[in-house]
C-alpha cells in the first residue's frame, strides 16, 4: 500500500467507543488523523467500507496508510508490518507461520495472500527470486480478489515485474489499469509515469517524453498531482538527453533538484540518476560520478533507484582508477538487488 | 581501540547537524550539499568530496551559507582525510593544509557563523597531532617520550577548547533571551544564537571528548589514567544535566557510560546505557543512538566481572530483530551480531556446566550461525568471528552435497565450501590441545567429534569447492556477467595456489589481471600470479632460470603500472627490485624504490638490499681504481671519470642504506639483510673520514636494538659468523679512532677503543695466520690516525694523539715483525714532531720521541736484524736524540757509526745538520762553525770524523748522482753563515754576511743553474736573507743573474 500512498487528505473521524478493546475491532489508519475502528464490510478497488457503531464509512483507497483486521494472528500483524517496512524476508518468515485455513474471514485470507505475493514480488525485484513464481502468485490474488482494495498496488507490482522481464505490452496493460481504474487524478498520473519509464526501458525515449508531457500538462495543481508532475518531468529529462539534448536536460534537474524538498527521496534518487545519466551523456564523467553518488549516500531508499546508481557508480569508479570502490558497488548491486535488472547488465 | 570507540571520531562523525541542532531541519527547496558533504566523508571518499566542494561555487542550487564556508568545510575533509592517510608525510601535508585553510577562512570571515567551528577545528588540529604521537608510540621504543608528548598536546587542545567555551560564552551573553521573531533584526539574532548555542555544546562535548581520548595516552595503572577518565565522565554528566532534551545531551549520557565502563565501572556504565536503551527508535537518529549504545552494553553484559550473557542474549537478538535488510552488513550491526554469539557461546558453556545439554546445543548453535553470518562478511571483526566458529567446532556443513543447477548456485556452493576452510583450519590447529587438557569425558568426547568433522571438513572442502567452481563456469550462460565470471575464476586460481599447483595459479593469475584489470579479483589474481612464479623461480634447481625470470618481471610490472597506489604494487616492487639487483641493474633498482611509497612495510628491506648492492659496486669500483694506480690504467679507461662515479655511488649508498636503516631497525625482526646493511652503513661513515661522520658509524654500530656490536657482543644469531664479528670490531675501531678529536668525550671513546681492540684480538685468534690479520688491522688504524693527525686542529691534535698512542702501545705489544716495530717507531716520531714547535721541547714531543727512541731500541736488540739495518735503525736513534735536544748524544752515536764507517755520506749529512740544530740553539752560534768545518778529530788520522757541510759539498761535487746532496751542502753552509753572522756584531758580522753571499755568487757561476728549481728557490730565499740582513735591497738572484749572463756570453 505504501507504493501507492499519494496525497495526504486531511480527514478527521470521530472517535470510536471503547466499549470493546479497540484490538477487537477491524481498523483503518489514514494517513492522517485518527484512526477509524469497526468492522469492515466492503472493499473495492477504491474504497475500504467501515461500520462504524452501525454507520457505514467509505475510506478512499489513496488515505489509508494501513489496514488491520480484530481477528489479525500475533504473525500476520507482525508480518505485515515488517512487509510495509520494507523487511520483506522477515515478513515472509511471519506469514510462513500463520495457517491460512485458521483465517476466520475471507477479507483477512486476501489481505494474507496480498502480503505474500506483494513480498515474494518486491523480493524478486530487489534480492533477487522467482519472478515467474511472484507474478503467479500476484496474479492468483488478483484473479481471487478483483474487487480488493490492494488492487491499485497489486497492478503496479504486476507492471513492474513485468518491465524487469522486459515483456512491455503486459507491463503497460497493467499500468492501464491504474489508469483506468482509479478515480484520483494524481493516481491516472502515475499510471502515466510507470507507462513512460517501460518506455524508457524500451528505449522509445520519444514517445515516452509524449507519455511524460501528458502528464506535466495535467490541470491539476493538488499535492500529489504536483509531485506526479515532478517525477514526470524527471522522466522527460532522461528522455531529452538520451535524444541529444543533455544541456537542456541538466538545467531542468537542476531546477527540479533546487526547488523541492529532499526529504523525496524517490523524487530526488530519480533526479540524481537522470542527472547522471545526462551527464554520462555529454561525456562528463566526474559529474556522472557526483551525481550517482548522491543517490548511493542519500536517496537510496528506492531499490530501483538505488541499483541503477549502484550499477553507473561501479563502471564510473573504475573509469577514477577506483576498483576498490567499483567492485564494492558492483558487489552491493549484485548481492542486495540480485533481481534487479541493473544487476544483469554487463 | 576500534575506531569507533575513539572519543573524538566518533563524535566528529556525528557532528554538528544531527546531534546539535536536531531541531534546526535543513531547509527545503535547496540541493541537500550539507548532507551529501557528510555523507561523502563518513564514506571517506575525500578526493570527491574536495572536489564536489570546488564546484559547489559555481552551482546555484547550493545553499549561499556553504559556498561562504568553503575554506571551513575543505579544512574540516582535510582533517578528516588525514585520519585515513597512512603516509606520515602525507598526513602531515594534509594536516598542516587544513590549518592553513582554516586560519584563512577565521581571517577572512571572523564573524562567520562556522567561524567558531573552525576555531574548534583548529584545536582539534592539535588533537590529531597527539593522536599521531599514540599511534607512533606502539611502534617505537621510544614510547614514554612520545606518550609525554601527545598527553601535553591533548592537555593543549582541551585548553583551546576551554578557551573557547569562554569566548563563545561571551558572544552568547549579550544577546537577549527574549527574542521577538518578527522582527528582522531579532529573527536574525535568534538565528545567530542558535549557531552559538550549537558552538558552545559542541566545545563543551569536544572538551570532554579530548579528556577522555587523552587517557589514551597515560598507562592504564597510573592514576592520571583513571583521573581524567573521571574529568571527562563528569563534563559528560554535566552536558547531560544541561542538555538532556537534545540529542546531543543523550549522547553525552553514552559518552558519561562508555567512561565509566572504561573504568571498570560496569554497574554505573549499564544504569546509563539502560537510561537511552529505553529511549524511543524514532526518529532515526535515536535508532543510531541506540545501536551505538547496545555495542557498549553488550560489552559491559559480557565482561568477565559481570557474566550477563542472559540479559545481552535477551537485549541484544530483540535488538537485531530490528535490523533492516540494508543494513546486515554495516559494521556496527555485524559487531552486534558477533557479541551476541559471544552471549551465546557464554549460555552453552554455562548450561554445560550444569548438564542442561539440550540449552547448550541450543546455544552453541545460535552463537555458531551468528559467527558464521559475520565470518562471511570483510569487516573488522571477521577474524574474531572466524575464530568463534573455529572455537564453536567449525563451520556447519553438515546436509547433503548441493548438486547446483545455476551459475548461481554452484558459485554459492563453492564459495560456502571455500568459507569453511579457514574455521577449520582453527578447529585442527587449536582443539587437540583443548583435547589433551579436557578431563571431562562427555565433553572430550564432543571436542573430538569437533575435531573430526573439521578434519573432514579440509579434507573435502577445497576439492569441492575447485568442483563447484568448474561447474559455475559450465553453467555460466548469456545472462551471466563477466564480473561474476571472472570472481569464480579468481577463486580457481585462488585454490590452484593452494594446492601448489603453481604453474595453473600464474597462468590464471596473469590471465584475469590482464584481461579484467578493473574486476575484484584483478589484484589478488596478480599477486597470486607473482607468488606463484616467485616460488617456481626458487623451486627450478636448473641454471637455466629465465621463464620464470621473466613471468615475474612482467606480471610484477604489471601490477606496479596498473595498481601503483595498491599495497599489491609494493610487493611487486619488492620483488622487482630484488630482480634488478641480482641482475645488476642498480639504477633500475633504485627507478623501483623510488616508486615505492614512504609507508610501505616493504620499503626499509628494499633499502637495505639496495644500500648493499650499491656499497658492494663501491668496493668493486674502489679495487678496480687501486688496482689501476698501481699497475697503471687499463686502455680506454678515464681514471678521473671513475674516482667520480665512485664518490657518487658512495653519497647514493650511505643515503639508500641511512634511509633503509632507519626504518627497519625498530622493526620486529633483525635478519641477516638488517644486520649486513647496518654494517655497511657503518662501514660508509667511516670512510668520509671525518670526526662527525665517525660518529653516525658509531650511533649505527651501538644501536640497541639493530646496531652490529651491540648485537655481536649480545651474541646475536644472526651476528656470529667469525667474518661478521671481526669486521664488525674492525670497523668499531676505526669509527672510535676517528672520533677522536672531535668535541665528544675522549677519554669515554679511546676506553672503547681499548676495548673493541681486546675483543677484536679475541675474535682473531691465537693462530699465526689471525695474529698477522690483528696487525695488519692496526697498521690499518694507525695509517688513518696519523691522516686524521696531519689536517686536526691544535684542540683535536691533542686527544687523536692519545688515541693514537694506545693502538701504537697495543701494536708495540704484540708485533713482532720488523716493519711493524720499525713502523711503531716511526709513527712515534711523526706524533712527536707533529707536537714540536722547534722553539723550546714541549713535554709531549719529548715524551713521544722517547717512545720513538725505545721502539727503535727494541728493533735493533730483535734476533735476526742484518748490520745494514742496524746501521739505519742507529741512525734514526741519533735522529731522536737531536730532536730532544740532546745534541751531544746524538752526536756521539754519529760518530760511532763514522768510525766504523767514515764514509757513510747520510751519517755525515745527519751528524753536519745535528750540529747546525745545535748551533742554533741559545749562545751556541760558535758551533756553526763545526757544522760547517767538522769536528771530533779522529786520533788515529789526525783527520775530522764527522766532516761537516764544506767537506762533504767538496767530495760530493765530483759525482752527478750525488747532485742534491751537493747542494744541501752548499745551500747550508750559506745558512750556517748567515746564521752565524746574525750572532755577531760589526765587521765579523759583515765579514760572515760577505763570505755567505759570496758563497752563493761563486756557486752561481760554477753551477748556474743551481741545481733545479728546488735549490734555486731555496738559494733565492737565503739570498734575500743575507742582501736584508746587510741592508741591501732583497733582490736575492736576479741581483746577479744578469752579470753571470753577461760574462758566460762574454
Amino acid at each position: 500500500m505504501k507504493r501507492l500512498v499519494l496525497a495526504p487528505t486531511l480527514c478527521l473521524f470521530l472517535s470510536v467507543s471503547t466499549a470493546l478493546p479497540a484490538q477487537q475491532f477491524d481498523q483503518v489508519k489514514p494517513l492522517t488523523g485518527s484512526v477509524t475502528s469497526g468492522v469492515i464490510t466492503g472493499e473495492t478497488a477504491t474504497h475500504v467500507e467501515i461500520e462504524v457503531r452501525g454507520t457505514k464509512r467509505e475510506i478512499p483507497v489513496n488515505e489509508i496508510q494501513r489496514v488491520t483486521f480484530g481477528e489479525d494472528p500475533t504473525d500476520l500483524k507482525r508480518g505485515r508490518d515488517n512487509i510495509q517496512t520494507g523487511n520483506y524476508e522477515a515478513g515472509l518468515d511471519d506469514l510462513r507461520k500463520v495457517d491460512p485455513a485458521s483465517l476466520s474471514r475471507g477479507i483477512i485470507k486476501q489481505d494474507y495472500a496480498f502480503y505474500r505475493a506483494l513480498a515474494i514480488g518486491r523480493l524478486a525485484l530487489s534480492q533477487g527470486g522467482d519472478k515467474t513464481a511472484a507474478n503467479t502468485a500476484m496474479m492468483n490474488f488478483v484473479r481471487a480478489a478483483p474487487t480488493s482494495f490492494h488492487f491499485l498496488e497489486a497492478a503496479e507490482l504486476l507492471g513492474d515485474l513485468a518491465v524487469s522481464q522486459a515483456e512491455y505490452a503486459d507491463a503497460a496493460r497493467f499500468y492501464a489499469a491504474i489508469t483506468a481504474k482509479s478515480p484520483w487524478s494524481d493516481y491516472k498520473m502515475r499510471g502515466g509515469v510507470l507507462e513512460g519509464r517501460a518506455l524508457i526501458a524500451q528505449k522509445k525515449f520519444a514517445e515516452a517524453q509524449t507519455k511524460f508531457d501528458g502528464v506535466i500538462g495535467t490541470n491539476d495543481d493538488s499535492p500529489g498531482a504536483t509531485k506526479q508532475k515532478r517525477v514526470a518531468e524527471v522522466g522527460k529529462a532522461v528522455c531529452m538527453a538520451e535524444q541529444g539534448q543533455h544541456e537542456p536536460a541538466i538545467a531542468i534537474l537542476n531546477k527540479i533538484i533546487a526547488e523541492n524538498d529532499p526529504k523525496s527521496m524517490d523524487l530526488f534518487g530519480r533526479a540524481y540518476n537522470a542527472l547522471g545519466r545526462s551527464h554520462l551523456k555529454a561525456k562528463r564523467d566526474k559529474d556522472a560520478l557526483l551525481a550517482y553518488l548522491h543517490v548511493d549516500l542519500l536517496f537510496y531508499g528506492n531499490p530501483d533507484v538505488h541499483a541503477e546508481a549502484l550499477y553507473h557508480l561501479s563502471k564510473l569508479w573504475n573509469g577514477a582508477n577506483r576498483a576498490e570502490r567499483a567492485v564494492a558497488a558492483r558487489n552491493l548491486l549484485t548481492t542486495r538487488y540480485a533481481g534487479s535488472p541493473w544487476a544483469k547488465l554487463k | 581501540m576500534k575506531a569507533w570507540t575513539r572519543p573524538l571520531n566518533l563524535f566528529m562523525a556525528l557532528l554538528v547537524p544531527s546531534i546539535l541542532l536536531i531541531a534546526a531541519s535543513s531547509a527545503a527547496a535547496v540541493e541537500p550539499a550539507r548532507e551529501f558533504l557528510a555523507a561523502l566523508r563518513e564514506r571517506k571518499y575525500f578526493d570527491e568530496a574536495l572536489q564536489y566542494l570546488d564546484q559547489i561555487a559555481k552551482n546555484p542550487a547550493v545553499p549561499i551559507e556553504l559556498k561562504e564556508s568553503l575554506l571551513y568545510e575543505k579544512g574540516v575533509t582535510l582533517v578528516e582525510a588525514s585520519r585515513e592517510q597512512g603516509d606520515p608525510g602525507l598526513r602531515e601535508k594534509a594536516l598542516n593544509d587544513a590549518q592553513q585553510l582554516l586560519n584563512q577562512f577565521v581571517g577572512q570571515r571572523p564573524d562567520h557563523a562556522k567561524a567558531n567551528a573552525a576555531r574548534s577545528q583548529l584545536g582539534n588540529l592539535i588533537v590529531e597531532r597527539a593522536r599521531m604521537k599514540v599511534e607512533d608510540a606502539k611502534k617505537t621504543d621510544n614510547k614514554q617520550k612520545l606518550l609525554a608528548e601527545a598527553s601535553r598536546l591533548y592537555e593543549e587542545g582541551f585548553q583551546v577548547f576551554k578557551a573557547l567555551q569562554e569566548s563563545v560564552k561571551a558572544q552568547l551573553d549579550p544577546i537577549p533571551k527574549v527574542l521577538d521573531k518578527r522582527d528582522k533584526q531579532q529573527a536574525k539574532m535568534a538565528e545567530l544564537r542558535l549557531q552559538l548555542r550549537a558552538d558552545y555544546l559542541q566545545t563543551l562535548l569536544l572538551a570532554a571528548a579530548i579528556r577522555e581520548e587523552s587517557a589514551d595516552a597515560v598507562p592504564a595503572k597510573d592514576p592520571k589514567h583513571a583521573e581524567l577518565l573521571n574529568d571527562a565522565a563528569t563534563q559528560y554528566a554535566d552536558i547531560y544535566t544541561k542538555y538532556r532534551s537534545r540529542l546531543a545531551g543523550l549522547y553525552a549520557r553514552m559518552y558519561q557510560g562508555r567512561c565509566n565502563q572504561k573504568l571498570g565501572k560496569f554497574r554505573d556504565a549499564l544504569g546509563y546505557f539502560s537510561e537511552l536503551l529505553d529511549q524511543p527508535d524514532e526518529p532515526e537518529a535515536f535508532r543510531k543512538l541506540k545501536t551505538l549504545t547496545m555495542k557498549l552494553a553488550m560489552e559491559c553484559w559480557l565482561h568477565e566481572s559481570e557474566k550477563k550473557f542472559m540479559e545481552a542474549i535477551k537485549r541484544g537478538s530483540s535488538w537485531i530483530a530490528k535490523s533492516r535488510p540494508t543494513e546486515d552488513r554495516e559494521p556496527d550491526w555485524l559487531y552486534l551480531r558477533y557479541v551476541l554469539a559471544k552471549a551465546y557461546q557464554m549460555q552453552a558453556v554455562d548450561a554445560s556446566v550444569k548438564g542442561e545439554t539440550a540449552t547448550a546445543n541450543r546455544s552453541r548453535s545460535d552463537a555458531r550461525k551468528l559467527a558464521q553470518f559475520v565470518s562471511r562478511f570483510t569487516s573488522d571483526y571477521q577474524k574474531d568471528a572466524q575464530q568463534l566458529v573455529a572455537e564453536l567446532g567449525g563451520p556447519d556443513r553438515t546436509g547433503e552435497k548441493v548438486i547446483p543447477t545455476t551459475f548461481a548456485e554452484a558459485k554459492n556452493a563453492g564459495k560456502e565450501a571455500l568459507d569453511s576452510i579457514p574455521p577449520a583450519t582453527l578447529v585442527v590447529t587449536k582443539i587437540p590441545a583443548r583435547i589433551a587438557a579436557e578431563k571431562d569425558a562427555t565433553v572430550k568426547a564432543e571436542l573430538q567429534k569437533q575435531l573430526d568433522a573439521a578434519k573432514q571438513t579440509l579434507a573435502t572442502a577445497q576439492d569441492d569447492a575447485m568442483g563447484y567452481f568448474r561447474d559455475a563456469l559450465r553453467l555460466a550462460d548469456d545472462d551471466t556477467s563477466n564480473e561474476e565470471i571472472t570472481v569464480v575464476r579468481y577463486f580457481l586460481c585462488y585454490l590452484y595456489y593452494t594446492r601448489k599447483d603453481f604453474f595453473d595459479a600464474g597462468l590464471m593469475g596473469e590471465f584475469i589481471s590482464h584481461r579484467y584489470p578493473g574486476s575484484a579479483g584483478a589484484r589478488p589474481c596478480a599477486q597470486i600470479a607473482l607468488a606463484s612464479y616467485l616460488t617456481l623461480y626458487d623451486e627450478n634447481q636448473s641454471e637455466d632460470k629465465s621463464f620464470e625470470i621473466s613471468r615475474i618481471v612482467s606480471i610484477a610490472e604489471y601490477t606496479v603500472a596498473k595498481w601503483p597506489d595498491q599495497p599489491e604494487a609494493a610487493d611487486a616492487l619488492n620483488t622487482l627490485i630484488r630482480f634488478a639487483i641480482d641482475a645488476g641493474e642498480l639504477d633500475r633498482a633504485e627507478d623501483f624504490l623510488a616508486k615505492l611509497p614512504t609507508s610501505s612495510s616493504k620499503l626499509g628491506d628494499a633499502q637495505l638490499k639496495l644500500g648493499q648492492a650499491i656499497w658492494r659496486e663501491c668496493l668493486e669500483t674502489s679495487r678496480e681504481i687501486q688496482q689501476a694506480e698501481k699497475d697503471g690504467a687499463p686502455a680506454g679507461s678515464d681514471p678521473a671519470a671513475q674516482r667520480a662515479k665512485l664518490k657518487t655511488m658512495q653519497a647514493k649508498a650511505r643515503e639508500v642504506l641511512a634511509a633503509g636503516f632507519a626504518s627497519s631497525k625498530n622493526g620486529d625482526k633483525i635478519n641477516g639483510t638488517l644486520l649486513l646493511a647496518a654494517l655497511s652503513l657503518a662501514q660508509v661513515y667511516v670512510e668520509a673520514q671525518t670526526p662527525e661522520d665517525a660518529a653516525l658509524a658509531i650511533a649505527v654500530l651501538e644501536d640497541t636494538k639493530a646496531g652490529p656490536l651491540t648485537l655481536v657482543r649480545a651474541g646475536h644469531d644472526a651476528a656470529k659468523s667469525p667474518g661478521y664479528v671481526q669486521e664488525t670490531f674492525k670497523t668499531a675501531l676505526r669509527a672510535y679512532i676517528l672520533a677522536l678529536g672531535s668535541t665528544g668525550d675522549a677519554d669515554a671513546t679511546i676506553a672503547n677503543a681499548e676495548q673493541v681492540m681486546a675483543e677484536l684480538k679475541t675474535a682473531m685468534g691465537e693462530t699465526p695466520e689471525g695474529k698477522a690479520r690483528l696487525i695488519n688491522v692496526y697498521v690499518g688504524l694507525a695509517s688513518d690516525l696519523d691522516a686524521r693527525m696531519a689536517v686536526a686542529s691544535d684542540d683535536a691534535k691533542e686527544s687523536l694523539s692519545r688515541g693514537f698512542e694506545a693502538f701504537l702501545q697495543q701494536l708495540s705489544n704484540d708485533a713482532t715483525e720488523l716493519n711493524v716495530m720499525n713502523w711503531v717507531a716511526e709513527t712515534y716520531d711523526r706524533l712527536g714532531r707533529g707536537f714540536d714547535t722547534q722553539q723550546a721541547l714541549s713535554q709531549t714531543a719529548n715524551r713521544y720521541y722517547g717512545e720513538a727512541a725505545k721502539a727503535f731500541a727494541n728493533i735493533v736488540n730483535l734476533p735476526g736484524v742484518t748490520p745494514e739495518l742496524k746501521v739505519q735503525v742507529r741512525i734514526r736513534q741519533a735522529q731522536i736524540k737531536g730532536r730532544q735536544r740532546q745534541f751531544k748524544a746524538a752526536i756521539d752515536l754519529y760518530e760511532e757509526l763514522l768510525i766504523e764507517s767514515p764514509v757513510m755520506l747520510n751519517v755525515q749529512v745527519n751528524a753536519a745538520k745535528a750540529y747546525q740544530d745545535w748551533a742554533a740553539m741559545p749562545n751556541k752560534a760558535t758551533l756553526y762553525e763545526r757544522a760547517l768545518l767538522g769536528a771530533r778529530k779522529s786520533e788515529e788520522t789526525n783527520k775530522n770524523v764527522i766532516w761537516g757541510w764544506r767537506k762533504i759539498g767538496d767530495t760530493t761535487s765530483r759525482y752527478p748522482k750525488f747532485k742534491d746532496v751537493f747542494h744541501e751542502a752548499r745551500y747550508n753552509q750559506a745558512v750556517c753563515r748567515l746564521n752565524f753572522a746574525t750572532s755577531k756584531q760589526g765587521a765579523d758580522r759583515t765579514k760572515w754576511l760577505n763570505l755567505a753571499e759570496t758563497e752563493i755568487k761563486l756557486l752561481m757561476r760554477l753551477y748556474p743553474e743551481l741545481g733545479g728549481d728546488k735549490w734555486t728557490a731555496k738559494y733565492d730565499d737565503v739570498l734575500k736573507n743575507i742582501q736584508t740582513a746587510k741592508g741591501d735591497q732583497p733582490l736575492g738572484l736576479k741581483k746577479y743573474k744578469a752579470d753571470v749572463a753577461a760574462k758566460a756570453g762574454g
